[in-house]
């Protein structure tokens, strides 16, 4: 019994570490920070590249922007930096990108829950003992 | 007398002459409507490629109307379990109300702005219409933009939108969640290209 309290009390209190370090861990090797646009068709695209002119917001020449933020891994194929705006990275996807916010969601409250496994390890250890 | 009637009729011509129409939902390739809000695990950006509706513009008097038909079911969010309960009837609730609309009332130039309109209107989301004003803005499209994309002859205009929508105000209440809590309120985009040559018939 007390091994097992040992056990629950240890995994839980590793647990409130490793999850948060594994999550900066992936965030460091894979997060880009993107402007994601919901793609027009390639027939729009060209037309609102004849038709734009300086001043006018460049990422919506290729589709629907939203609002700027870090996303995982997104595929390469997919980032199109803009010539009429180089210092934009665009993520063309009709998918929703594995966002930093999901990742820091699940570690957060990942954590949380490793931290009540380690007190009711604790608890059971003293009682235990 | 005869001469008042006949210049009635050339004013009435003359008004019919400068009002066109454009039509909205000739190809799915025409169309891009994406509508985003901020939930506790992620930022939710959904988006549908089919709508339906028609502008009327008159540019000689600065006036027109508006009217978009956007159906439900093909509005997608990326997650097909989470489609299916954006359609269900604790959301928007696709069975009874299959279509979201806007139908304007009235539509003002923005002062010193080119090609920019504040239209009013109906915005009917889950059965019920609420007033919204929108700021659009409509651009014309080259004389070859027609065949560019395999349109009919036709002046073809781009026009966007943007606007906030607040799902309470269309009796759609947020479940309570305490955690991946989903905004009330929804920002949407939209760019259609509309063409005067008219919509093919439905069979």
């Amino acid at each position: 019994m007390r091994r097992l309290a040992a056990v629950v009390l240890w995994g839980g209190a590793a647990g409130t570490q490793l999850l948060p370090l594994a999550a900066a861990v992936v965030v460091a090797i894979g997060a880009r920070h993107v402007t994601p646009v919901k793609p027009h068709a390639p027939e729009m695209v060209s037309l609102n590249r004849d038709i734009w002119s300086h001043g006018e917001p460049v990422a919506d020449i290729y589709g629907n922007p939203s609002a700027r933020q870090w996303v995982l891994f997104p595929p390469r194929e997919n980032l199109v930096v803009p010539p009429e705006d180089p210092s934009l990275t665009l993520l063309l996807a009709t998918d929703n990108p594995l966002q930093l916010q999901t990742v820091w969601f699940f570690a957060g409250w990942g954590a949380a829950a490793s931290a009540v496994v380690a007190l009711l390890g604790g608890a059971l250890y003293w009682v235990a003992r | 007398m005869i001469r008042t009637a006949l210049a009635l009729a050339l004013m009435a011509a003359t008004a019919a002459a400068q009002e066109e129409t454009f039509w909205v939902g000739h190809s799915d390739k025409l169309v891009n409507i994406t509508f985003e809000a901020h939930a506790d695990i992620e930022s939710i950006v959904g988006h549908t490629m089919k709508a339906t509706g028609e502008i009327r513009m008159d540019a000689a008097r600065e006036t027109g109307s508006v009217s978009i038909t956007v159906p439900v079911r093909e509005m997608t969010t990326g997650i097909k379990l989470r489609d299916e309960h954006m359609r269900s009837a604790g959301w928007l609730d696709e069975a009874k109300f299959a279509e979201i609309s806007f139908t304007s009332k009235k539509i003002e130039k923005v002062k010193d702005a080119r090609d920019r309109f504040t239209v009013t209107g109906d915005f009917t989301m889950h059965g019920v219409a609420r007033e919204t004003t929108v700021e659009v803005a409509m651009k014309a499209l080259p004389a070859d933009a027609s065949k560019k994309l395999m349109l009919p002859d036709g002046k073809v205009i781009r026009f966007t939108a943007e606007f906030s929508v607040k799902l309470s105000d269309h009796g759609v209440k947020v479940p309570d969640m305490a955690v991946g809590k989903v905004e009330n309120e929804w920002k949407v985009k939209m760019t259609l290209f509309a063409s005067t040559a008219k919509l093919p018939e439905k069979k």
